[in-house]
């Protein structure tokens, strides 16, 4: 039997040169407000002493976690999980309780002052529709993202992610709620990750 | 296949290239069935970019339709003053008319050098800026050049004949990278961010010399160091030394192809020429000895390059008779070159640059050991006072290691001696020579110091300047002491100024001339491109009345020196840009990019260096012939540094100050009105490390103010708290002037966060004429 299509975005830190084009490329892809943001980019450091020291960064947005916390406290269930594994907000049911922002452990949801409804990254969905990549992989500078489905052992992202396993983490993996985004930590720079 | 791919619906794709910076990525531009540009991303099929496109870039939509553009020509409204803000609309033809009249009167009363034509980085048209100069007599050429490019080009024209450092750096194909004074990943993505990461599959080295480590290619070097900011001369002697005393160079590309086998007077370290030595011999001939035979050959005569004759190099100093019959001592100028770097040992140069000499030895012999290196320096090291001897040193570096146009060095692009030729600036007529203002402030720089202009605007000496106009320029902005500046602009009878936004310059001119986009207007994509040129076309018509800055200089130059600019249309004058290639616009169209010199290496062996000599002159004959008078390197510390102030000065004013950090997502003093940029950069933030800081009771995000031992007034901004630099360094950005309404933040008035306040405009460098933007002193302190 066939595994289950397992949508993952595989963001490897080592390539990352802080650009925030993929922050920019989400804000115009989706058409983002002001004050909002789907998809960060931090810079972390530099800690140490010259010249070891640490300097990386790091893009956070919706873990599209496989056992999110977000869909279980949500009052009026507009937050949930599509057949691919991706976790989606549906706005004609959303009132901005913001209860899915206090139970995100990750601190990836924004309330929309002007909609006051929550909002956050949908990996794109309606360019995934189209076949399309989202727009923050293929907006990467660096080319540090990659995205598709992990349990196709042909595509590119287990590919790619297989060579790289040991290096492979996510945020918070105590908190079982086995997140969908992948990150590889950096060769050099991360000693204290 | 065109540029333009149309779709069923009316909509379409242009193939072209952006121009938020001169890096020019390959773009693709979405046009949709109602004529609106809605997205823009990188152009995969570029050899350059490989589709890779920076926050800039992406935002093209939002600046194009940013609703503060300049969309109409406007005149400052009869009866009021310059800067009160009051405009009226204007067409072109009237715009046109007042421009040449202004000119005309102004040229008959004072001489067509009265006329200034000026720029800021300009938008990739610095050679019809130089025309509009050029064919008017004198090219001002009123930009920032004496702070960027220009040092470099100047340097590297000088010597090797050539621009081989940024485009020409080859990190696609090298061993070992040198990144040195700039963060390419950020300011010029397509051709270093994806280098840097392929680098890391393939095991290559990287170098990286830069004061900070917070940006992205610092942090992953193999080597960073933490260079104080100004001192980069010494370290580039330092790795001269280990080159020249370990032997890591390459000993036949510097005998046969550079001018260091010469032989000089071995104090005055003057060249001893033919007619010295030899009666009836030339005084234009360079002498080099045979190591076997002794005999005295001319360094031009082809037995040097073919092998027949071996050049000495290494020598004690000897002796010579000389035709009046005096004793020469006499050695090569290798030896010279020796004896300038020979204490320059790392212990010495880590003294000097406040660096480890552990690793500025390793990173000597990684550079002349690895099989290639290719060497970028930046701004970082053009913004000294000291600029030349950093950059002179560092060429003969890429020379002598025999990494000069070769794959995986230093490669030689032509395009760039095109874009500097006569076909495209027209040449300097004698006047300009005569004309050229601000000489005193740079021996080799070769257009009016912007100093010298601002002098003549302010005191009518050597002679009075009437008119300014200024393309694409914002020079309150881009020079040091901008409240002079302002002062200067007002001390203008007439200031014409060509723009996207209302900036702080265009608010003090008399009319102000709406530009086109780059995704409104049609142009080539040379500088930066390598070995490539590209068709730069529009995806939409012209918004408003907006024109592309090119078909504003072609109208003026036709109705003010016909003879010089003939051309009646856009299409004529990049048929005649192109002709050299062989090709017409249209044609360029067609293909979108073009190899106008397909890459071959060592291009020297076959047409010598397009120097004087043919020579690649590390030993510069240029350079001794004026300014400082001095033909290879030395160690010279900053204008206002710690060490060459007095110890006053040096107390009330303990940090080394470098401005002019560069933002992924601003292009110079573009860009803070556009909602979407400004939030990944909302206010002006200095670097200053933690424990510095904590000393003077500064926390992170803490409003502060800079002053220097020049700055007429404070400069406000905020702190940003690193670990990661120099207690006694600071890092300061510039291009802070404008405010965006949208996100509630404002803007900043009269020069009160524009860091080249802080910028002294007395003290230069004496061959190129510098300012101290990198390396200056400055106090900081809470703003209370």
């Amino acid at each position: 039997m066939a595994t289950k299509k397992q949508y993952t975005l595989l963001i490897d830190l080592d390539r990352c040169i802080g650009c925030k084009a993929c922050q920019l490329a989400c804000k115009i892809e989706n058409n983002v407000d002001l004050d909002v943001f789907w998809n960060r980019m931090n810079a972390v450091g530099p800690v140490g002493d010259y010249p070891n020291m640490d300097y990386f960064f790091m893009a956070k947005q919706c873990q599209h976690c496989k056992n999110p916390e977000c869909v279980k406290v949500c009052p009026t269930k507009a937050t949930y999980q599509s057949d691919d594994g991706i976790v989606l907000i549906d706005h004609d049911r959303c009132y901005g309780c913001q209860y899915c922002i206090w139970a995100c452990p990750y601190g990836v949801r924004t309330l929309n002052p002007k909609t006051h409804m929550v909002e956050k990254c949908i990996l794109c969905a309606h360019r995934l529709e189209q076949g399309l990549d989202p727009a923050c992989v293929v907006s990467c500078e660096g080319n540090c993202r990659f995205f598709g489905d992990i349990n196709d052992p042909q595509s590119e992202i287990a590919k790619y992610y297989s060579r790289n396993a040991e290096r492979a983490f996510r945020i918070h993996p105590e908190l079982g709620t086995d997140p969908s985004v992948i990150y590889l930590k950096p060769r050099k720079g991360a000693s204290r990750l | 296949m065109s540029a333009y791919h149309y779709n069923e619906d009316g909509s379409y794709t242009v193939q072209t290239n952006c121009f938020e910076c001169h890096c020019k990525c390959g773009a693709l531009c979405y046009v949709n069935a109602e004529g609106k540009l809605w997205k823009v991303e990188g152009d995969p099929t570029d050899p350059r970019s490989e589709g890779r496109m920076c926050p800039k870039g992406r935002s093209a939509v939002k600046i194009l339709y940013d609703e503060h553009r300049n969309n109409y020509p406007m005149r400052r409204k009869p009866g009021t003053e310059r800067g009160a803000g009051q405009w009226e609309r204007i067409t072109w033809d009237e715009a046109m008319g007042d421009i040449v009249e202004h000119i005309e009167r102004y040229r008959k009363e004072f001489g067509p050098q009265s006329i200034v034509f000026g720029q800021g980085t300009g938008r990739g048209t610095n050679q019809w800026q130089h025309r509009l100069g050029g064919i008017n007599g004198v090219n001002h050429s009123c930009w920032p050049g004496h702070v960027c490019l220009s040092p470099e080009m100047t340097t590297q024209f000088s010597t090797i004949g050539m621009l081989n450092f940024m485009e020409g750096a080859d990190f696609k194909h090298t061993d070992c990278m040198v990144m040195w004074g700039g963060n390419m990943a950020w300011s010029e993505g397509a051709l270093a961010a994806g280098e840097l990461n392929n680098f890391r599959v393939k095991d290559r080295k990287l170098i990286v010399i830069d004061p900070c480590g917070q940006a992205p290619m610092a942090s992953r070097a193999d080597i960073w160091i933490r260079v104080r900011p100004g001192t980069d001369t010494a370290l580039a002697m330092a790795f001269l030394r280990i080159c020249m005393e370990e032997k890591l160079y390459d000993a036949d590309f510097t005998k046969k192809w550079t001018t260091l086998p010469i032989l000089v007077d071995a104090e005055a370290e003057t060249p001893i020429t033919q007619d010295m030595v030899v009666a009836g011999g030339s005084p234009e001939v360079y002498l080099v000895r045979d190591v076997n035979t002794g005999e005295l050959v001319d360094m031009s005569d082809s037995r040097v390059t073919s092998g027949e004759v071996d050049p000495m190099l290494d020598t004690p100093v000897f002796e010579m008779t000389a035709v009046d019959g005096r004793i020469l001592r006499v050695k090569t100028a290798w030896e010279a070159l020796r004896g300038r770097v020979i204490d320059m040992t790392p212990q010495r140069a880590a003294e000097i640059c406040w660096a480890d000499a552990k690793l500025i030895y390793e990173a000597g012999k990684l550079m002349c050991e690895s099989p290639t290196c290719a060497i970028n320096m930046f701004q970082g090291v053009e913004e000294n006072t000291n600029a030349r001897y950093t950059i002179h040193a560092a060429t003969i570096l890429n020379g002598i290691t025999g990494n000069i146009d070769v794959r995986g060095g230093n490669c030689w692009h032509k395009c760039y001696n095109d874009l500097m030729g006569p076909h495209l600036t027209g040449g300097f007529p004698d006047t300009h020579w005569e004309w050229k203002l601000g000489k005193q402030y740079a021996a080799h720089y070769v257009h009016s110091h912007p100093h010298g202009v601002w002098d003549a605007a302010l005191t009518g000496k050597p002679y009075p300047v009437k008119a300014f106009i200024n393309i694409a320029g914002n020079p309150i902005s881009w020079s040091e002491n901008p409240d002079r500046v302002v002062e200067a602009l007002k001390a203008f009878d007439f200031v014409v100024t060509m723009d996207y936004f209302m900036s702080p310059t265009a608010q003090l001119s008399d009319i102000v001339l709406p530009s086109a986009h780059w995704t409104e207007r049609d142009y080539v994509a040379d500088e930066f491109c390598q070995e490539w040129i590209y068709a730069q076309v529009h995806a939409v018509e012209p918004l408003y009345e907006r024109r592309s800055d090119v078909t504003f200089m072609r109208e003026l130059g036709n109705r003010i020196n016909p003879e010089g600019w003939p051309w009646k249309t856009d299409e004529e004058i990049l048929d005649y840009q192109l002709e050299p290639y062989g090709l017409t616009w249209k044609e360029l169209v067609d293909k979108h990019i073009y190899a106008a010199y397909a890459y071959e290496p060592k291009k020297y062996e076959k047409e010598g260096f397009a120097t004087a000599t043919g020579k690649a002159e590390l030993y510069s004959f240029t350079f001794l012939s004026a300014g400082r008078c001095d033909p290879l390197i030395r160690y010279e510390e900053p204008a206002e540094s710690p060490y060459s102030v007095d110890d006053a000065t040096a107390k009330e004013f303990p940090f080394v100050l470098s401005t002019g950090r560069r933002y992924v997502n601003f292009y110079h003093s573009n860009y803070r009105g556009i909602p979407m940029l400004r939030e990944l950069a909302r206010e002006p933030y200095i670097l200053i490390n933690d424990e510095s800081a904590a000393e003077l009771g500064i926390k992170e995000h803490d409003k502060i103010c800079l002053e220097s031992p020049d700055s007429p007034h404070p400069v406000h901004m905020k702190a940003h708290l690193t670990h990661g630099m120099h207690p006694r360094v600071i890092i300061a950005p510039h291009g802070w002037w404008q405010g965006c309404p949208e996100l509630g933040l404002p803007g900043y008035p009269n020069n009160s966060a524009n860091a080249n306040v802080l910028i002294s405009d007395k003290h230069y460098d004496p061959d190129l004429g510098c300012a101290g933007m990198r390396s200056s002193l400055c106090k900081v302190y809470l703003d209370k």
